[in-house]
């Protein structure tokens, strides 16, 4: 019997909350925010991710400084028309990158919470005594967590964020077309919309193996802690390093988990710097596949 | 085939303050096809080790042990499709809905029926959409066993199903478990405080303490061997002679407890009746041991 589904439909079920909704609200944050930066003509404080592609700028301070800093800085919807094709993609990807990282930071804190206490809070309230009275083998079941919150969830925040795009473009064009600019047509032709979701896929493929160790190590702890699962998934591995610091005066250790604790695989136009080599080349090229 | 074969069952639980606790200390069970066995004992003789043992959810430290014929840690996975667990708290995750509930079952159990568990629960108060989180713990037990009998497992468990239900809802657990027995192949263990309730059900009976099987017996057989009087201060002397197992004041004189005497040696001492199972519980496991 194939018990797949009921587990990860299980899994949705008790995690609704978190993986489905919180997306949920930031789509409609987005909404309204962009609803907002569009009716006010924009002036750049709105909203930081919404900046790129909404923000209209109309004194003339503003503008000479985009002027200045060219496509890296505040770009006004006004300022599409006159835009070349490479600034506008340069921008629209910049817009983005920035637009996914309130999903994406949602879903990688909202992860944390959720395998930190998967299999603690089961032993809490006692209902492992019901799961494991079904046919159902433990590796099936600790499987089904990892995979839900790993590979199956993200794509729900995907779903979100190409929302959240399709969304402020078309607030985007709306306000062109009303405001008599050109530039509307341009700006979907440049979006990498289909491209850029490719990218989130695979990022988040990546992401998820690149933060595998950390999710595993909070799976485990949540499987044997007495109490408090995820304090003791923080004060094990921070002990130990200040243990190595002490006795061999080395940082092996965080050197090797630190980079693991980060959101590097995913797509984040701005900033490669953060990124760290293995994900970052990993990503990049199957982004270049793509 | 025996549904539960177990012999000399060893676990040992490593304390802390306590120190050593010695849970199960070569404990014996057998459970046949058709019998609804009685696992009874004081709290911490044992009981709960034994029934988590059979299902696989704990290590034994010795023993051995054939479940449906399988290995209880290391199939689990196939003897839970063949049986049914209620423990003694609700173990139903209270964050589900009803529907979700069967949803899953539904998903991961080859053997559930889910129309019947849906029927029996159109008899009661429990809706499909309630949150598990708020229903009584008397709806709960109803949903749990709902879903235990729409397996049609072929062993149940059930870990004092009844702790905390009121007189009717005991009544209609039991009456319910009863009208779906399967005679021919099922076999029931079924552990719990209200002896006296379960008496009349039970075809056999384990007494379990410091976590050896102090007696396991038909409940034909008890009525054979143990018998009960009740003397007055001037036939004691003779009935001690008798060796009792038990003896106890009561106001109507002392009641003696006998294992193997025939009737008619009682007969003339006072008024012989069969013991109650509260009342065997007390003679083999009372103060005096």
């Amino acid at each position: 019997m194939n018990v797949w589904p009921a587990l990860l439909r299980r899994e949705f079920q008790e995690h609704k909350a978190g993986f489905f909704w919180t997306p949920l609200a930031i789509l409609a944050l987005v909404a309204v925010l962009g609803l907002f930066a569009v009716a006010r003509g924009g002036t750049g404080d709105v909203s930081v991710f919404l900046r790129t592609e909404t923000t209209v700028i109309e004194n003339g301070q503003t503008r000479s400084s985009v002027e200045q800093r060219e496509a890296d800085s505040l770009i006004g919807l006004v300022d599409i028309a006159r835009m070349s094709d490479a600034q506008l993609r340069h921008a629209l990807a910049r817009g983005r990158g920035l637009l996914s990282q309130p999903f994406v930071l949602a879903h990688f804190v909202i992860a944390l919470f959720v395998l930190g206490g998967a299999l603690y809070d089961e032993r809490r309230d006692r209902s492992v005594l019901f799961f494991k009275s079904m046919p159902v083998g433990d590796a099936e079941t600790v499987l089904s967590k990892l995979l839900f919150v790993v590979w199956v969830a993200p794509v729900i925040s995907v779903a979100a964020i190409i929302a959240a795009q399709l969304l402020l473009l078309c607030y985007a064009s709306i306000y062109l077309l009303l405001a008599g600019l050109a530039g509307a047509g341009q700006l979907w032709v440049q979006s990498g919309i289909g491209s850029g979701a490719l990218e989130l896929m695979v990022g988040l493929l990546v992401q998820g193996l690149w933060t595998l160790p950390l999710y595993a190590w909070l799976l485990l702890v949540s499987a044997a802690a007495p109490r408090l699962a995820l304090v003791w998934a923080a004060l094990i591995p921070l002990a130990l390093v200040l243990s190595e610091r002490i006795v061999a005066g080395t940082s092996w250790l965080k050197d090797w988990l630190s980079p693991h604790m980060t959101l590097a695989a995913l797509p984040h136009p701005g900033q490669p710097s953060g990124m760290h080599p293995v994900p970052r080349w990993v990503s990049a090229s199957s982004w270049r596949c793509s | 085939m025996s549904l539960i074969d177990a012999r000399g069952l060893r676990k040992h639980y490593r304390g802390m303050r306590a120190g050593d606790v010695c849970a199960l200390d070569g404990f014996d069970l057998t459970l046949e096809p058709g019998r609804i066995l009685g696992l009874i004992g004081p709290n911490g003789s044992g009981k709960t080790t034994a029934l988590k043992a059979f299902l696989g959810l704990t290590h034994l430290d010795g023993g051995d042990m054939r479940v449906l014929g399988l290995d209880p840690r290391r199939q689990r996975k196939a003897l839970m499709t063949r049986t049914g667990y209620i423990a003694d708290v609700g173990t139903l995750p209270r964050w589900m809905r009803v529907h979700q509930l069967l949803d899953y079952v539904a998903g991961v159990h080859p053997g559930f029926r889910r129309e019947r568990a849906q029927a029996a629960l159109s008899h009661t108060d429990v809706r499909p959409d309630s949150r598990i989180q708020g229903l009584s713990r008397g709806m709960t037990v109803q949903l749990h066993l709902a879903l235990v009998l729409a397996v049609q497992a072929d062993l149940l468990v059930l870990d004092e199903p009844t702790l905390g239900l009121d007189i009717l809802y005991r009544q209609q657990f039991y009456d319910r478990l009863l009208s779906e027995f399967d005679g021919e192949r099922q076999g029931i263990l079924i552990t719990t405080h209200e002896v006296r309730e379960i008496e009349h059900l039970l075809t056999d009976v384990v007494f379990i303490h410091h976590g050896r099987a102090v007696l396991q017996a038909p409940m034909d057989d008890l009525a054979a061997r143990f018998l009960r009087l009740g003397v007055g201060p001037g036939e004691a002397a003779a009935a001690r002679a008798l060796g009792p197992i038990s003896e106890r004041h009561s106001l109507n004189g002392i009641e003696m407890v006998f294992d193997g005497r025939a009737r008619s040696e009682l007969e003339p001492l006072g008024p012989v009746a069969t013991p109650t199972l509260p009342e065997l519980f007390v003679a083999l496991l009372g103060e005096n041991r």
